[in-house]
């Protein structure tokens, strides 16, 4: 496969990454929202990844795409973001605008620790795309430093 | 000096038999035809072996055929038709090598021919 | 016959870095307005442009079309070389925004690294043929 054709690989997992972030962050600012247009509380969403199917180019070796039926090699796709459909979180407090009759609030099912960790993961998946897309630059000027000499 | 060795040495392929019995003409009863090569002072093209001539020829048809090749690829690379950057460094390697050394090769050639044709005889 | 060409390579190349080189500027404007918006990005292509450079032989086995006016078009035969020229096209895609740019920031940074890469190689490439030719030429 060429260093080109990498790059863009890398690019789908810089998007994904970022997707994921701007998801977290929303979850984390809505952590105590207890009203949407929809009714009821805030619910966690989450990013649904998946294995992108076709490669936007053709690898250098012809028979690589013959042997690889599955296309390990186009990146990943964001094919959706869902709600968590997990139970809300009940805080008891009668005096909250929005406490249903027995005095309980629907809270988001939001935790903020985990929002957090995942934050960090999502951080550290779009480092390493970065350096994949660095090396593959040093292979490819490697592989010009060829001619120099 | 070994005139057989000398020529055999400055075109590649060509071997001239036995030569220092040849020369002998005084000692050797039967004096036949003069295996072929020794009329051929290098450039001439008249031996049995691969000429000089001939060498350069196909030393040179070989170097532009790695030329040709390696240039399509990187046309090819220009233009997006292929992704394969390692092959396209190689190709133009290859053809860089070729050409030094067919350059190395003729000069070398060129110093032996006017080194042979300097000799007294 | 057994014509090195120099002279068609070294031209596509060279082509090839003048389209490296508007291909950054656009991509540079779609990165400085990432926050403006309603923004709509621009996409550039010169690779097809520089591929139609090339005059083709043709497949002899393949029967041309004739064509006795110039808006005919043709179909298969050699081809002539046409002339270099890079296209600019205005994206109208997906990926809005809240504030209606449609710029995918990451996107455009992993493109500037490919045409970085791609002028890079061009470069070396020519840089390379130069040299062949000096080198024929002193001998």
């Amino acid at each position: 496969m060429g260093f080109y054709t990498s790059i863009e690989v890398s690019a789908t997992g810089l998007s994904a990454e970022r997707l994921a972030m701007d998801t977290i962050a929303n979850n984390i600012a809505n952590v105590n929202t207890t009203r949407t247009p929809e009714g009821g509380p805030f619910k966690r969403q989450l990013v649904v990844y998946a294995q992108k199917n076709e490669p936007t180019q053709a690898s250098a070796n012809a028979l690589d795409d013959a042997n690889d039926p599955a296309r390990s090699r186009a990146g990943v796709d964001v094919v959706g973001i869902v709600k968590d459909q997990s139970p809300d979180r009940l805080v008891y407090d009668p005096s909250h605008p929005d406490a249903d009759p027995n005095g309980y609030v629907h809270m988001p099912n939001i935790d903020i620790v985990k929002e957090m960790v995942d934050m960090m993961a999502a951080s550290r998946a779009y480092e390493a795309n970065v350096t994949a897309i660095q090396e593959s630059r040093a292979m490819g000027t490697a592989t010009l430093g060829l001619l120099k000499a | 000096m070994d005139y057989g060795s000398a020529i055999s040495k400055v075109i590649p392929g060509t071997f001239v038999p036995d030569i220092g019995a040849a020369t002998r003409l005084d000692e050797s009863p039967n004096v036949g035809p003069i295996p072929g090569g020794a009329a051929g002072v290098a450039g001439a093209g008249e031996t049995q072996g691969v000429s000089f001539k001939d060498t350069v020829k196909s030393m040179l048809a070989d170097v532009n055929d790695k030329v040709n090749v390696s240039d399509q690829a990187q046309r090819d690379l220009a233009s997006g038709k292929t992704n394969d950057l390692q092959k396209v460094v190689t190709s133009v390697e290859e053809a860089n090598l070729a050409l030094n050394f067919t350059m190395a090769m003729r000069t070398k050639l060129l110093d032996a021919y006017q080194e042979i044709s300097r000799m007294q005889m | 016959m057994g014509d090195i060409s120099f002279g068609q390579t070294v031209g596509m190349l060279k082509n090839a870095m003048d389209g490296a080189g508007s291909a950054h500027g656009v991509i540079a404007n779609n990165i400085a307005n990432v926050n403006t918006p309603n923004f709509r990005r621009s996409d550039v292509s010169f690779k097809e442009a520089l591929a139609a450079t090339e005059a083709t032989q043709g497949d002899p086995d393949e029967l041309a079309l004739a064509t006795t006016s110039d808006r005919h078009i043709p179909v298969g035969g050699p081809q002539d070389a046409q002339p270099f020229s890079v296209t600019t096209t205005v994206s109208d895609e997906q990926q809005m925004r809240v504030d209606g740019s449609n710029v995918d920031v990451d996107q455009e940074m992993a493109k500037l690294s490919l045409n970085s890469a791609y002028a890079q190689t061009m470069g070396q490439l020519l840089q390379n043929q130069y040299t062949r030719l000096r080198q024929a030429i002193q001998g």
